[in-house]
């Protein structure tokens, strides 16, 4: 009793702690009962039923002692073995008087947690018919009481014994029936607690399953026996409101590619069965007769009565549509790029000819750019020709002022008067040879710049170059002997050219001259010739000084000289220069300051005929 | 042996002048410095043997002069004088073949005189 506070959980619990109460009341009680019958016994008589259940009670007592290594099972067996051992024993002993008769009652409560209900009820109706038997024993005078009735019914020890049944018979059913109406309590309560879980996941799975977007139906074959909001409005939709209770009713006759709705629906829907995780698309007809596109994902639900279907539908159409969109576009782009790829194309082709253009225009304008140089070559050395036509008659007028004053001086100075003044003659001898010198050098100079004011001496005839410039290096033997070395390499059959000897003879003259002053000490000069592509090509190459690339650049500008004022007019190689361009000819140096220059001079070929004749 | 006469025609009078004088020792110089000097001068003396005339003058050219000279007198052996190149545009006048020489200043007094007298002899 005092154990009450007990949380009791299972029923198992609770029969294990009604055995062990049961037990430890009987254990007191039968330590009791020994005493009580044996102070009977020894005021009245040893009965057999003494001898049966004083033993009982000890072993039940000894069961108490041990109750921690016992089953359950087999504590209930004893305590019900003890009852009906000290139960029979009291009857045969005593027959209604038996006070142990009370216990009875006990019989079914032991006997149902051994049992089931029906063996329980068969146990107790069996422990009364032996009752009964023994009534009709006592009754028949089979059996008779060992005593005087009225001496046991006097003798306090008795009614000692049979408050003590009954009180134990009393406390044993108190404490059922108050276990039982704990458990009971307790599991209502659970089950109250257990409902409010329940409904309030219920409704969170009705939420679940009214909110999806998605219309949910579920089937038992085609016949809906539920369906969310969402599968309502669609049926309402598309059915006008009518009430839905067979989805095939939802589909259009035949689907867009044609086939059979219905047919194709449960092919599908077969399909889905077998395999998991899929799902089909699906057209329905709307009550606008618009088509409305779903796709459909189902599974099949299996309980242990019968087969259902849950069918959710999605909404597709606007995803159909973009997706009709997306392809319509993907048409488009891929005819863009069509497009653009000719487009590409034209362009490529526009540009390459561009580019060929551009090739062209660089082409053209190089030779633009030549003929321009060549243009202001021209130009410059025209204009320095009409200059100097100009420049020299005004100068020659002067010049001949003084060049006559002087030959007239002459003439004075003949005269016998002034003989005897030998010294101031021999001072003013001096000073007209320096007056006469600088005529001959200022006419000099006025004769060269002749050379740019006409063409003259337009006189062609086939030459042969190294005859000319033998006869150059003749001519300048006195400058080159001892000093310069010349190599001459001769071509067998040398062609001709057409061109002005003496003309030639001046620029040969010229350069080897030139060759000749840029070595300082001794030197070498070597003249090669050679033909390429119809031209004669002459190349004099000098160890000498060579020439800076600053001064290259100037070479052929009139009056552009290197040498000490009086020693060189600038003109040498632009004259060089105007004859070579006369010859339709190329005239170019090349230098490496230190090492030397060379010269190659390009003329064109004479025609072998032409040379001939 | 009788220094050569000659008529030289020019129009600056210091070239007329040093003209004679540097040929003082071996010609008799005659000078004119307009055409109608030179005719007068040759109307005074027809025993003049060479004709020297300068290019540019003012009224007429050397050329134009000698040739209405030698039209009006004798075809006298005749030198045009300049400070032109004899191949300049100037000099390209068509009586130049009648020319027997041409001097270009600064004048060469030896190669004048040779050319005179080489004149003077192929004329007799």
């Amino acid at each position: 009793m005092e154990d009450a506070g007990i949380r009791i959980r299972t029923a198992v619990e609770v029969r294990e702690y009604l055995v062990e109460t049961t037990l430890k009341v009987f254990a007191i009680l039968s330590f009791f009962a020994v005493l009580l019958l044996s102070g009977r016994a020894y005021n009245l008589e040893f009965t057999v039923s003494y001898f049966i259940q004083v033993p009982t009670c000890l072993f039940i007592m000894l069961t108490y002692l041990f109750r921690a290594r016992l089953k359950t099972k087999v504590k209930s067996l004893i305590l019900s073995f003890g009852l009906i051992l000290i139960l029979a024993s009291g009857i045969l002993s005593y027959g209604i008087l038996a006070s142990t008769k009370h216990l009875i009652i006990l019989i079914p409560v032991f006997s149902s947690m051994l049992f089931g209900f029906r063996k329980a009820l068969q146990v107790f109706l069996s422990v009364l018919l032996i009752y009964i038997g023994l009534g009709v024993l006592h009754i028949l005078g089979f059996l008779q009481l060992p005593r005087n009735a009225d001496l046991l019914v006097r003798s306090p020890s008795t009614w000692i014994l049979d408050v003590f049944i009954l009180l134990a018979s009393g406390l044993v059913i108190l404490q059922l029936v108050h276990n039982f109406l704990e458990v009971l309590n307790m599991q209502f309560e659970k089950a109250a607690v257990q409902h409010q879980v329940l409904s309030k996941q219920e409704e969170e799975y009705r939420t679940l399953f009214e909110q999806t977007r998605d219309s949910v139906f579920l089937l038992e074959g085609t016949q809906i026996i539920r369906m969310n909001s969402s599968a309502k409005a669609l049926s309402a939709q598309i059915l006008h409101g009518e009430l839905l209770d067979d989805f095939c009713k939802l589909l259009p006759p035949e689907q867009p590619n044609g086939q059979e709705s219905k047919p194709y629906f449960k092919a599908q829907l077969k399909k889905l069965s077998e395999r998991n995780n899929m799902h089909f698309e699906i057209q329905l007809l709307t009550a606008e007769g618009k088509w409305a596109f779903f796709e459909i994902s189902s599974s099949v639900i299996l309980t242990a009565e019968k087969e259902y279907t849950q069918l959710i539908l999605k909404d597709i159409s606007s995803r159909k549509r973009q997706e009709e969109e997306i392809r319509q576009n993907r048409i488009e782009l891929e005819q863009r790029g069509i497009e653009l790829e000719k487009i590409n194309e034209e362009l490529q082709r526009g540009n390459s000819a561009l580019l060929q253009k551009k090739d062209e225009l660089e082409d053209a304008l190089m030779k633009l750019q030549s003929t321009q140089s060549q243009l202001i070559e021209t130009e410059k050395m025209a204009s320095l020709g009409i200059l100097t036509a100009g420049v020299a008659h005004e100068i020659n007028n002067p010049l001949n002022f003084i060049q006559s004053s002087l030959y007239a001086m002459d003439e004075i100075l003949e005269d016998s008067s002034l003989e005897a003044h030998i010294e101031l003659r021999t001072e003013l001898n001096l000073l007209r040879n320096t007056m006469q010198t600088g005529i001959s050098r200022v006419s000099e100079i006025v004769k060269s710049l002749n050379h740019f004011s006409r063409k003259s001496d337009d006189k062609r005839e086939p030459v042969l170059l190294s005859k000319i410039i033998q006869n150059c290096l003749a001519i300048l033997n006195h400058e080159l002997k001892n000093r310069v070395r010349v190599f001459v390499d001769f071509l067998e059959n040398e062609p001709q050219i057409l061109g002005n000897e003496s003309k030639l003879h001046q620029v040969f003259l010229n350069l080897i001259l030139n060759a000749a002053q840029a070595i300082p000490g001794k030197g070498e000069i070597e003249i090669n010739f050679k033909t390429l592509h119809q031209q004669f090509c002459v190349e004099l190459i000098d160890t000498g000084t060579g020439i800076p690339p600053q001064i290259l650049e100037k070479i052929f500008d009139p009056f552009f000289t290197t040498k000490p004022a009086g020693k060189g007019t600038g003109l040498g190689l632009s004259i060089v220069q105007q004859i070579v361009h006369d010859h339709q000819g190329s005239i170019r140096f090349e230098s490496n300051p230190g090492k030397g220059t060379r010269v190659i001079l390009n003329f064109p070929i004479l025609p072998a005929e032409n040379g001939k004749a | 042996m009788e220094k050569p006469k000659v008529l030289y025609i020019d129009d600056e009078p210091i070239n007329l002048e040093l003209f004679r004088m540097m040929f003082r020792s071996s010609l008799q110089v005659l000078i004119a410095n307009t055409p109608e000097k030179a005719h007068e001068q040759l109307q005074e003396n027809p025993e003049i043997q060479v004709l020297i005339s300068d290019l540019n003058m003012p009224e007429m050219n050397g050329y134009q002069l000698i040739e209405q000279l030698h039209s009006q007198f004798r075809p006298i052996p005749a030198f045009i004088l300049s400070g032109h190149h004899p191949d300049d545009a100037i000099n390209q006048h068509p009586y130049k073949e009648k020319i027997t020489g041409y001097f270009q200043k600064p004048l060469d007094k030896n190669h004048i005189l040779n050319e005179i007298n080489k004149a003077i002899g192929t004329n007799n």
